[in-house]
């Protein structure tokens, strides 16, 4: 199509060519209309360029995209207004060195993405942060939702055009880490004998995740690993006599001896001069005070070398306390160390398990008329064993209920299982192990041994009507693993056991008290003067 | 016209309040309290048990228990029995505060017009105590079971057709035979059909009713005992021979105050149902008749509902210890003898100790070894030579005359080794 301008005389004679007389809005129009045709050419060379190139530098801004990324999971995704202020700094730097050195794209809509995929790094997180305080979900799930959004590597990860082998090698692994963190947590929810008694900050996610993967020795009981779990699942399948039980969840802090934040007073210490760590001991305990003997010394290579001077020695823990404790080397030759902090104390760790028992005609009775006896009676559908936190876990046999009681009072048996849950230290000795039965009950054939303790001899803590098996044979035995101890039950006098009653409810408990050994250590280096 | 318009649309409105508000659905006399599955029922009184309780507390337990069906328990024969079960190894009854006959219920009149909306009792059961926690339990939860026996009877009245006629009558028909369908006669057992027919007894013909009832409550039927028992039906359920009987019913029935021979007089229920055949043995009966007459049937059982509630126990608070006396605990690396005679495990093994860690023990060990007797230094220096002087050298530790690792022998910086 022409454009003829005004003035243009159609079908003439003269010249040929007719020019055409641009008014001054013309001008500008066509002006306007070059530069922009110029700029949307540019882009458009730009974008096809960069897509045809593969970034060289891709690979170095993902490292540094993750590692912040790393950072801000560490720190918990920090909500504070400081720390998002210096992230959004980090993020925009990121983004800008992203866009103009490494990806040089320069002002594109792709580096528009760039800025994008950063707030979305920035706020994703938080937004789980927020939802968990919000109660929509658990503040740990927060964390692992949180890791699992890495906005920067699925950005990168999902595009084509920035794919290289290396991206392509290295993405495969991290989506293998990222599963890892998720079945991590999905292991919590395994039919396990133990489940996590605290319920985690989304601030303490890393040190579990690190607890869990990275140091399960240094995990020290307020959670229990995979390791653990894989383990009793181990025995479990190798049918060995295991019986399992849950945590009880304690309200505040946990049960048990806890040593934590063991910190050297420098970054580095020098020879001939004293080396001092610190550290904090806590413990909780219901039932009585916790004594604790201390003790410290370095180690190099894994083997210890030099006893150090603890302050205090032995600690006193009454219900719920925490101390601070010192380990002085007078000094240490040159060269790296780790400085152990030893625990010794006696501590208890109680099972329990209710049974519901009905006599065989009751049950018969239910069963004829397809009445359910689990929900007229208010009768659980299995008994559940429940242990107390702490170095140790009890598992107790667990029936279908209601038990039935047969004429004859025969029972099924009774069973339990007394195994080391925490990974950073030993059951050194088993100091007593006593079960707790109702007086109409007795337990017979027990393997080991039982023997059933004179009523001067129960204890205080022992409610009324109830005897006492003490296991002597297990007593002074060092606990390796698991130990399990099963017994036949019986009813001596049915009608009596019964009364007039529908169902008797009868709680049986186990308590065990052994010698638990602790370490935690730090590492040092002692360099030349 | 508007006017009548508006006049007409109100009126049948205003009729239909009128009639209503003053209609004999409100008069005691004509209401039928023979409805409802229902017969005594408990509740829970308010925080009686708490649904949290500290531990080494008392609390009380009382029960709103009201007769929300037909039959009159009247307290001389007809009377309840509340029972309640609970587990000891967390609460306990306060055996004084208690007596057996405060756990009979003992009248409590059925739905009539005297009393509309039947018996209510408030039953305060005895006191309870949260036991002290045992052990090193937080806070464990425990039911309370509450259940009530009573003896209950269901009766249903009603008008059925009998037609005895064998072949065609061309008379015409007094009533025709029809067999009845119930949903509820104000007790928990229900009759829930009746057919009626007849059975042929030479040229005459008996009055026959096939009569079906249903366990529709929330219970349990227990065993049905003799009239002279009534008065301890509950306590006679807990013998074997009463509990074989479970979820039995007695039946009988009366057509125009005639007695009916029922088979079986004792229904055992089956999947809460049951049935049995009445028939007229004796008194008028014949061929040819065609009458209304009244049917009584009662069903005589015994029956149990139960309540229960979960109650948490709470810590009240921290223990209480004794500072005075110190466990005299051996240090971790000792053993007690006995007497507060503690001795490195190292020598007790030296001695013959029969520990598991003491397979490596030899007869000549004992915990004289320090840091310096236990390394052996390559390139010929002593460890005090490189302590002193700062040289870097390599060491190595002798496995072979000490023993390191987590087994503890000795106390931290001394090692089990061959005697020095």
């Amino acid at each position: 199509m022409k454009a003829y301008a005004a003035g243009d005389k159609l079908g003439g004679k003269g010249s040929a060519k007719a020019k055409p007389v641009k008014s001054p809005g013309d001008k500008i129009d066509n002006k306007v209309q070059k530069t922009k045709n110029y700029l949307l050419d540019k882009l458009r060379k730009g974008r096809n360029a960069y897509h045809k190139h593969k970034p060289s530098g891709i690979g170095i801004f993902l490292i540094v995209a993750l590692a912040l990324y790393a950072w801000d999971a560490y720190s918990g995704f920090n909500t504070s207004p400081s720390a998002m202020g210096v992230l959004m700094i980090i993020y925009a730097a990121i983004s800008i060195i992203g866009a103009f050195l490494l990806f040089q794209t320069g002002p594109s809509l792709d580096s528009m993405k760039l800025f994008g995929v950063s707030i979305m790094a920035l706020l994703i997180p938080r937004a789980f942060v927020y939802a968990s305080s919000w109660g929509a979900i658990s503040p740990d799930w927060a964390w692992v939702f949180g890791v699992l959004a890495a906005p920067w590597f699925w950005y990168i990860y999902s595009k084509e055009e920035y794919k290289t082998p290396a991206i392509e090698g290295w993405g495969k692994l991290i989506i293998v880490f990222l599963l890892l963190v998720l079945l991590l947590k999905l292991s919590d929810y395994l039919p396990a004998s133990n489940q996590i008694g605290d319920t985690l900050d989304p601030k303490s996610g890393w040190q579990t995740f690190k607890d869990k993967i990275i140091n399960p020795a240094e995990h020290i009981g307020k959670g229990v690993s995979l390791i653990d779990k894989l383990k009793t699942t181990l025995n479990q399948s190798l049918n060995m006599e295991y019986f399992t039980g849950q945590v009880e969840q304690n309200k505040d802090e946990p049960l048990g001896v806890y040593l934590e934040d063991l910190t050297p007073t420098e970054p580095i210490f020098y020879e001939k001069w004293p080396v001092v760590v610190w550290a904090t001991l806590s413990g909780k305990s219901f039932e009585d005070i916790i004594r604790v003997d201390i003790g410290c010394h370095a180690k190099k290579d894994d083997l210890p070398i030099m006893a150090g001077e603890v302050n205090p020695k032995k600690v006193e823990l009454f219900f719920n306390e925490e101390t601070g404790l010192q380990c002085t080397f007078d000094s240490l030759p040159k060269g790296n160390y780790k400085v152990v902090f030893t625990t010794s104390f006696d501590f208890s760790t109680h099972g329990y398990i209710t049974y519901t028992f009905v006599e065989l005609e009751t049950k018969r009775r239910y069963y004829e008329q397809r009445i359910s006896i689990h929900d007229d009676l208010s009768i659980p559908r299995n008994a559940q064993a429940i242990y107390t936190n702490g170095p140790a876990a009890i598992g107790l046999m667990s029936h279908a209920l209601p038990i039935t009681v047969n004429p004859d009072g025969s029972l099924p048996p009774f069973g339990l299982t007394f195994a080391e849950v925490w990974q950073n230290g030993d059951i050194k000795r088993i100091n007593t192990l006593e079960v707790q039965v109702p007086e109409e009950i007795q337990l017979e054939n027990c393997v080991p041994e039982a023997t059933l303790k004179a009523d001067s001899d129960k204890g205080t803590d022992v409610p009324k009507n109830y005897d006492v098996y003490e296991f002597k044979t297990v007593i002074g035995n060092e606990v390796k693993m698991f130990t399990t101890i099963t017994c036949d039950m019986k009813i001596s006098d049915v009608p009596s056991f019964m009364n007039s009653n529908l169902k008797v409810v009868k709680t049986f408990a186990v308590k065990a008290n052994y010698k638990y050994i602790m370490d935690k250590s730090v590492s040092i280096r002692v360099e030349d003067v | 016209m508007i006017k009548n318009k508006k006049y007409f649309f109100w009126m049948p409105w205003i009729l239909l309040l009128i009639l209503t508000s003053c209609g004999p659905g409100n008069n005691p006399y004509l209401e039928n309290y023979y409805t409802g599955i229902k017969g005594v029922e408990m509740e829970f009184i308010g925080n009686s048990p708490p649904d949290e309780i500290y531990e080494g507390t008392e609390f009380p337990l009382a029960v709103f228990i009201s007769n929300e069906g037909a039959f009159s328990l009247n307290g001389s024969l007809y009377k309840g029995t509340l029972s309640y079960s609970f587990d000891p190894y967390y609460l306990s009854v306060k055996s004084d505060s208690i007596s057996k006959a405060d756990l009979v219920v003992e009248e409590l009149f059925g739905k009539s017009y005297t009393h509309p909306k039947g018996g209510i009792g408030v039953y305060v059961l005895p006191s309870f105590m949260a036991e002290k926690i045992a052990g090193q339990r937080e806070s464990p939860d425990t039911d309370l079971f509450i259940s009530v026996c009573y003896p209950y009877r269901t009766t249903l009245a009603d008008e059925v057709c009998i037609d005895t006629s064998d072949f065609v009558d061309v008379r015409e028909k007094v009533c025709e035979v029809e067999n009845k369908v119930y949903t509820s006669q104000g007790a928990p057992l229900v009759v829930t059909s009746v057919d009626v027919g007849n059975r042929k007894d030479g040229s005459l013909m008996r009055p026959s009713f096939l009569i079906k009832i249903e366990n529709k409550g929330s219970g349990m039927v227990l065993a049905p005992v003799e009239e002279k028992d009534l008065s301890e039906a509950c306590e006679l359920q807990k013998e074997s021979y009463y509990k074989s009987r479970w979820n039995s019913v007695k039946i009988s029935a009366e057509l125009s105050s005639e007695k009916l021979t029922c088979i079986p007089d004792e229904i055992h229920l089956r999947d809460e149902r049951g049935f049995a055949t009445c028939f007229l043995d004796g008194g008028v009966y014949g061929g040819n008749l065609n009458y209304y007459s009244s049917l009584v049937v009662k069903l005589d059982y015994v029956y149990m509902t139960s309540i229960s509630k979960k109650i948490e126990l709470i810590r009240s608070g921290i223990p209480t210890y004794d500072y005075s006396t110190d466990s005299g605990n051996c240090q971790y690396w000792q053993t007690d003898v006995g007497g507060g005679n503690c001795i490195d495990n190292c020598a007790l093994c030296a001695q013959g100790a029969n520990f598991p860690f003491c397979d490596i023990v030899d007869s000549d060990w004992d915990c004289s070894c320090g840091a310096n007797e236990c390394l052996s230094v390559i390139g010929s220096k002593k460890i005090e030579e490189w302590l002193g002087k700062q040289t870097e050298v390599e060491i190595e530790f002798a496995n072979g005359n000490c023993i390191f690792g987590a087994v503890s022998l000795c106390q931290p910086g001394k090692f089990c080794c061959v005697k020095q």
